[in-house]
């Protein structure tokens, strides 16, 4: 493990090692073709850093770049302007004189290139501020192509519109923010060492879980850096984070919920979900009836929050999308439903193990085999496991890891205020360590008080019925079912918990192709 | 040439002698230097009537600006634009040639912002005919939307004639539309060509940032006839209202025609600044009075909602715009404008765009300004996919306008314009949406026969150059309201 200064540092905006992101060039595109620019992300995803390298960029070209991080303490109309008034050292009470003076060098001295005024985080800006601010600077913008401004948020860029429209956001460029790619990623590690410090199976696991979001993706560098994976799993990095980083959660999820979009993002997530990669453009609009935010701009912010991939292209229908699994907290559906949990938790388990069927690629990774020869395969268990939590937990459920309960440690128990007892998941991978006994090991976890008990299988190849029962399920009274939607087999199969209470463990088979 | 040209040139050739080899290209092309000024210190900026030719090629006004430096700043392109703009329409305002001594300015020049086209010319000063074919594709001159000025204004002819007869005539006008229609941009090019005798005090009530609104602009106002006037004798009153009343009618007395533009007038009685009905009245007022008494005043106001003018009432007493502001209605462009456009910019940016693409461009955008212009930009984007810029690339076939309208509908602006239009009818017009939704159907009956004829809903929509003279809606937004708008049922009249 490499033992010098670390190289990462999730929290911060200026990042010692940082991939430069095609976004970058587009916003300075937009500067200097004479238009302003928003950038479109959550928290997390880039946009303050994306802001900082325009700033040496411009500045380069002569422009002098000035970067408001939030609002100021009175956050008032005025001081925007004084704020601005002394950001230029000039003391001006209308910011078109001020503007134009400072382009025109107060000082009597050549002006500047080109003035540029970044806004960061503007979902802190009240509505009544930000809005007639920006809408005011773009109207002096219009008629000076030396003055140009950017405005960086989550879902506060697309409300900027009042209902005569917005000056502002009518004639600004937008910019999304996208996550990282697998290829951005490894750059990422790379940039940190000339050694090759991180193995490519570890690089594909942050992947796999982060979604490539770069906060995540810098988080667990960050924690990586100076301890071994084998220590350390990369699912249990992304474990404490979900743990210990609520407040980033929570400010990742107020980045992407307005009370205008209504229930749109619920109902637009299971659309996703139901349709397999694809969405009918009907569905599209009937799940973004009383949206504030047509269809297509709902798909921007969530592709701009690292949740989703869309083709961008509003022409095509059905329209190409799908979903990115990650432990970060997607809109969720949380039904009334039935009251009974143990159906409950069916319900919302299958969801997101529909997701992990459409999105298989993401959950194949780089290893090299005993004999030294890299080959790709399945990511660990513990990855889905991570996976299966985030979903679980995004939907109400408390779901715990690694669980000692009576003969070992389960992979999930999951408990729901108001209900007594838990239910209990085990997760195993076709052909890797005992998955032949699953069911066994798992009614060695439950007891009197478990009222679900689930096996999820995953495979990366195909498995008949039979395969299963014969590898599984020999010797174990069992029901055939029809596999739900996506999945590739259903059982119910009988067996007797540690306390010698007979049970129902419910068995999911999962396909997971390399595509 | 005169002699003071002659001496300016002169002097320029002493202090940038690599400048000479440029000006004997120039007069070897055809070129005829008009002017030449100095900036500062081996800063020049040059005038130059374009030989007809090359203005029929590259869709150019009769002369350019070309600054000739060492080092190009970005005040001297905005200097030399504001001059472009009040040239009476001679010099185009979408090019500047910067003419320098090295191979750093093509640098310089990408670094330096500026409105339209900015070519850099180096030594050893190629045809500039070559120079300018190869140069100008490379920027995309469609994808403009902010008002455009002096010659890059292309049609809208009519209009033009219409309101400066209006104003001419004094009294008050309200030029109404769409957002990014063109209001701003006719207004410009009505009030840029009128001459010194005419004082204009321009205001866009979004660039009013204090809390009193009202107030905030009047001051601006009196502000601007004040400096205009050049008036510093004594005796103005301190309140702004009675302040611009005064200068009102001191430039009354010099002869002098005023003129006031209020910009986005819809802010006066929408959103959290607007003012209180009573001083509003009190403004609105006064400046019918004095059009009334003899002051040569024209008003003119630029926004979108009729209702806000023709309100019996404005706070407790009468609407002092009622019987007093005349509507103009700014729809989109004619089809001769719209095609005009496309040509025009076309040729400067290396494409021909004939007959049968301009009508299905027309066909798909009804002629609005913008969109006109995005679906320019999406035939350009298409042959720089396509292989690059070849000279006078043709853009007339049916797999070209397919994949232009493709890319067109994509575009940000396209669906922007299209949420503008949506989000605007449904909540200030919710009956014309109503019609625009039913009329997405794609067997939809016409307006008349669902609606029968003459409602005042059907009135906004063909005000606002939504409803074509078939009773269909324009083919751009009939696509943007069936692709994000949940589907009609089709109603009958009766």
């Amino acid at each position: 493990m490499p033992v010098h200064v670390q190289p990462y540092r999730w929290s911060g905006h200026s990042p010692r090692v940082r991939v430069e992101r095609a976004v970058e060039g587009r916003v300075l595109s937009s500067i200097r073709a004479g238009r302003d620019a928003v950038l479109v992300g959550a928290r997390g995803m880039g946009k303050s850093v994306a802001l900082r390298a325009a700033d040496t960029a411009l500045s380069a070209d002569g422009w002098r770049v000035v970067r408001f991080d939030g609002p100021p303490a009175d956050a008032t109309v005025a001081a925007c302007q004084r704020r601005l008034a002394d950001a230029l050292s000039l003391a001006d009470n209308d910011p078109d004189a001020l503007i134009r003076r400072f382009l025109d060098g107060a000082d009597g001295a050549a002006g500047v290139n080109g003035l540029c005024l970044m806004y960061d985080e503007i979902e802190k800006y009240p509505d009544g501020v930000r809005r007639p601010w920006l809408d005011a600077l773009a109207t002096i913008g219009r008629g000076e192509p030396r003055f140009r401004v950017v405005a960086a948020g989550g879902v506060a860029t697309y409300l900027l519109d009042h209902i005569a429209g917005s000056t502002f956001t009518s004639r600004a460029d937008r910019h999304l923010l996208s996550p990282f790619s697998l290829a951005e990623l490894a750059q990422l590690v790379a940039g940190a060492s000339e050694d090759e410090w991180l193995a490519a199976s570890e690089v594909d696991a942050v992947y796999s879980l982060s979604g490539g979001h770069p906060a995540l993706c810098t988080y667990a560098l960050e924690s990586l850096w100076n301890t071994s994976p084998d220590v350390r799993p990369v699912a249990e990095i992304f474990h404490v984070f979900q743990r210990d980083q609520r407040e980033f959660l929570r400010q990742y999820a107020a980045h992407t919920r307005h009370a205008s979009l209504s229930d749109a993002p619920e109902r637009l997530m299971s659309a996703i979900e139901a349709h397999e990669g694809a969405v009918p453009v009907s569905v599209l609009i009937a799940v973004t009836a009383g949206c504030s935010l047509p269809w297509d701009q709902l798909l921007d912010l969530y592709l701009a929050s690292g949740l989703l991939v869309w083709s961008q292209d509003p022409t095509v229908d059905p329209v190409p999308i799908s979903l990115i699994p990650s432990v970060l907290p997607r809109p969720a559906r949380v039904e009334e439903g039935s009251a009974d949990p143990a159906e409950r938790l069916r319900v919302d388990l299958l969801s997101p193990l529909g997701t992990v069927h459409l999105s298989a690629p993401d959950f194949f990774h780089r290893r090299v085999t005993g004999a030294g020869r890299a080959e790709y395969g399945l990511v660990p268990e513990a990855t889905f496991t991570v996976v299966l939590r985030a979903a679980l937990e995004a939907r109400g459920w408390t779901a715990e890891r690694e669980t000692l309960l009576r003969a070992g440690r389960t992979d999930l128990k999951v408990e729901r205020v108001g209900h007594e007892g838990n239910a209990i998941i085990e997760v195993k991978i076709w052909g890797r360590n005992d998955y032949e006994t699953a069911h066994n090991q798992v009614c060695s976890y439950a007891g009197a008080e478990s009222w679900g008990v689930h096996v999820v299988m995953i495979a990366d190849r195909a498995v008949t019925e039979e395969e299963y029962e014969a590898a599984v399920l020999t010797g174990q009274m069992f029901d055939r079912r029809t596999p739900p939607n996506l999945l590739a087999g259903a059982w119910r199969v009988a067996g007797t918990s540690q306390d010698g209470a007979a049970l129902h463990v419910e068995h999911w088979l999962v396909r997971v192709p390399r595509r | 040439m005169s002699d003071f040209l002659d001496q300016n040139l002169l002097r320029l050739e002493v202090e940038l002698p690599w400048a000479r080899a440029a000006f004997d290209q120039l007069g070897h092309d055809g070129f005829t230097i008009t002017d030449a000024r100095r900036i500062v210190q081996r800063s020049w900026l040059v005038r130059a009537a374009i030989p007809p030719r090359l203005q029929q090629r590259f869709g150019l006004a009769p002369e350019l600006h070309a600054a000739v430096v060492e080092r190009l700043q970005a005040r001297d392109v905005s200097r030399a634009y504001d001059e472009a703009v009040h040239s009476d329409l001679r010099v185009d305002t979408d090019l500047m040639l910067v003419i320098g001594p090295n191979a750093e300015m093509p640098a310089q020049v990408a670094r330096v912002p500026g409105h339209g086209q900015r070519v850099a010319w180096i030594p050893p000063f190629t045809p500039l005919e070559g120079h300018l074919a190869h140069s100008l594709p490379r920027q995309d001159l469609f994808d403009e939307r902010n008002p455009v000025r002096g010659a890059a204004v292309i049609g809208r002819r009519m209009e033009r004639t219409a309101l400066r007869q209006r104003l001419d005539a004094g009294g008050a006008t309200a030029v109404l539309g769409l957002r990014k229609v063109g209001k701003t941009t006719l207004a410009h090019a009505v009030i840029d060509q009128t001459d010194s005798s005419t004082l204009v005090a321009w205001v866009d009530l979004q660039r009013v940032t204090v809390q009193d609104l009202l107030r905030g602009t009047i001051s601006d106002l009196a502000g601007q006839l004040g400096l205009l006037l050049r008036d510093d004798r004594p005796g103005l009153p301190n309140d702004p209202l009675e302040r611009l009343k005064a200068l009102v009618n001191r430039a009354t007395v010099r002869q002098k025609r005023v003129c006031i533009v209020i910009d986005e007038f819809d802010l006066f009685f929408e959103g959290d600044n607007a003012p209180r009905a009573e001083p509003l009245r009190t403004f609105f007022g006064l400046l019918r009075g004095l059009s009334q008494d003899g002051a040569s005043l024209a008003l003119l106001l630029l926004g979108r909602d009729p209702a806000l003018l023709s309100a019996p009432r404005m706070g407790a007493a009468t609407n002092p715009l009622l019987g007093w502001v005349r509507e103009y209605w700014l729809g989109p462009m004619s089809q001769n404008g719209a095609n005009d456009l496309l040509h025009q910019i076309g040729r400067r940016v290396g494409i021909e765009v004939t007959a049968v693409t301009q009508a299905a461009a027309y066909g798909e955008t009804g002629g609005h300004p913008l969109l006109h212009r995005q679906y320019g930009s999406a035939l350009l984007a298409m042959i720089a996919e396509s292989g690059g810029f070849q000279e006078l690339a043709l853009v007339d076939s049916t797999p070209h306008t397919e994949r232009a309208l493709k890319q067109f509908r994509s575009s940000q602006a396209v669906r922007d314009v299209g949420a503008e239009v949506s989000t605007l009818l449904g909540e200030r017009y919710p009956q014309a949406r109503e019609i625009a939704v039913e009329l997405t159907h794609e067997h939809a009956p016409t307006v008349w026969e669902i609606y029968g004829r003459d409602t005042e809903a059907q009135r906004i929509l063909t005000n606002f150059g939504l409803l074509l003279a078939d009773g269909s809606l324009v083919p751009w937004l009939r696509w943007y309201l069936a692709r994000f708008l949940p589907s009609p049922t089709v109603r009958r009249a009766g």
